[in-house]
């Protein structure tokens, strides 16, 4: 289990609409502050900031616990939910949830794989389709990672996620039939995901065309 | 083959602008590296195809290569030294349409150095500024 960053962040300003809305979010990430919020366990949500050095810091721990010492009072919070810019370079908000280290609580972990597939060296490739794993586990014993084993996968072969073994305790969330990874044979053709595929001929078919030129001929006759 | 869609409502588009950033396919969804873009602007179907040559290359001794944008608008031109009027011109190429923020290429299974090598020779084939990316950390 990772380390649990400790960090002081500051309640923010209620005189000020609460500390709320977009142009205090705006003044506060141009402090070099990263607004965040805490909800959870049937209390009011505390609006509250971070500096960007401890928001770098709670990543770079990779852990997904934190405690926050919002004055006098600390508190356990989860990770829940992180808003990035366009390009991915800076923080815009944290999601905050208070935990209890006993709660059990649905989070995602990531998924790493160990040994060597003897597919690989029958000429395959290891494609990994899930990157991340969905989990239920108690907050207190949230895996760093999953670790799946490759070690006995020949070509054309895959794993699904009823197949991971997983620590005691933890039970995975994604569906079971979902293929994880698997060994493929290599193929230099790209794939595009958003794409519907490139069309034979020098123009596109036009939509509908054919049943226009239909009732003309229709009408004509 | 350079991509076009199989099917259209429409052949001739509106120039329209670029404005904004991407809000969606602006990180790294299915390999471990990818190439950003920090402009807007219009990719042609030659250029991508460029691009996946050079990528395709790089990945030959085992890994994969996603394409993550299509040329879905057509561009249009008229000749040189056409008197004004007599309609819209003809589609002269496809294009996607990228905001800053984009993911145009990724790749999987590739060490960091050779997807980075791989994508510095791709970037510089595009016609916008691009940065190499990896994965967003898992929370």
């Amino acid at each position: 289990m990772a380390e649990i960053a400790t960090i002081s962040v500051l309640p923010r300003d209620p005189q000020k609409n609460q500390g709320t809305g977009s142009r205090v979010a705006r003044k506060l990430r141009a402090q070099g502050r990263v607004p965040a919020i805490v909800y959870g366990h049937k209390q009011d949500p505390l609006p509250i900031s971070l500096s960007r050095d401890d928001a770098w810091l709670l990543l770079k721990k990779a852990g997904h616990l934190a405690n926050l010492q919002i004055g006098d009072v600390n508190e356990t919070v989860l990770i829940r939910d992180l808003q990035w810019d366009h390009l991915g370079k800076e923080i815009l908000h944290f999601d905050f949830s208070r935990v209890s280290a006993d709660e059990r609580i649905d989070t995602v972990v990531k998924l790493a794989t160990f040994g060597h597939a003897p597919g690989l060296a029958a000429g395959g490739i290891l494609e990994l389709l899930m990157h991340e794993l969905r989990i239920n586990c108690r907050a207190g014993a949230i895996p760093d990672e999953v670790r799946v084993d490759i070690s006995h996968l020949a070509l054309n072969q895959g794993i699904h996620v009823r197949e991971l073994v997983l620590p005691d305790g933890v039970t995975a969330r994604d569906d079971a039939d979902k293929l994880v990874l698997h060994v493929t044979s290599r193929t230099t053709s790209a794939v595009t995901p958003s794409a519907e595929g490139a069309a034979t001929s020098a123009e596109p078919e036009l939509i509908g065309k054919k049943e226009k030129e239909e009732k003309d001929k229709e009408k004509e006759k | 083959m350079v991509m076009m869609p199989k099917r259209v409502k429409f052949r001739k588009s509106q120039k329209g602008r670029v404005r904004g950033n991407a809000t969606r396919g602006n990180y790294v969804a299915f390999g471990d590296y990818g190439l950003q873009t920090l402009e807007a602007g219009r990719i042609s179907a030659e250029v991508l195809e460029a691009g996946r040559v050079v990528a395709s290359q790089a990945v030959k001794g085992g890994g994969k290569l996603y394409i993550r944008v299509f040329p879905h608008k057509s561009v249009t031109s008229i000749p040189a030294e056409t008197r004004m009027g007599k309609g819209k011109g003809e589609i002269e190429y496809w294009a996607a349409v990228v905001k800053p923020g984009t993911v145009i290429f990724e790749i999987a299974g590739l060490s960091e150095d050779a997807a980075r090598a791989a994508f510095s020779r791709v970037a510089y084939k595009m016609p916008v500024r691009c940065r190499f990316i990896g994965r967003r950390p898992t929370i």
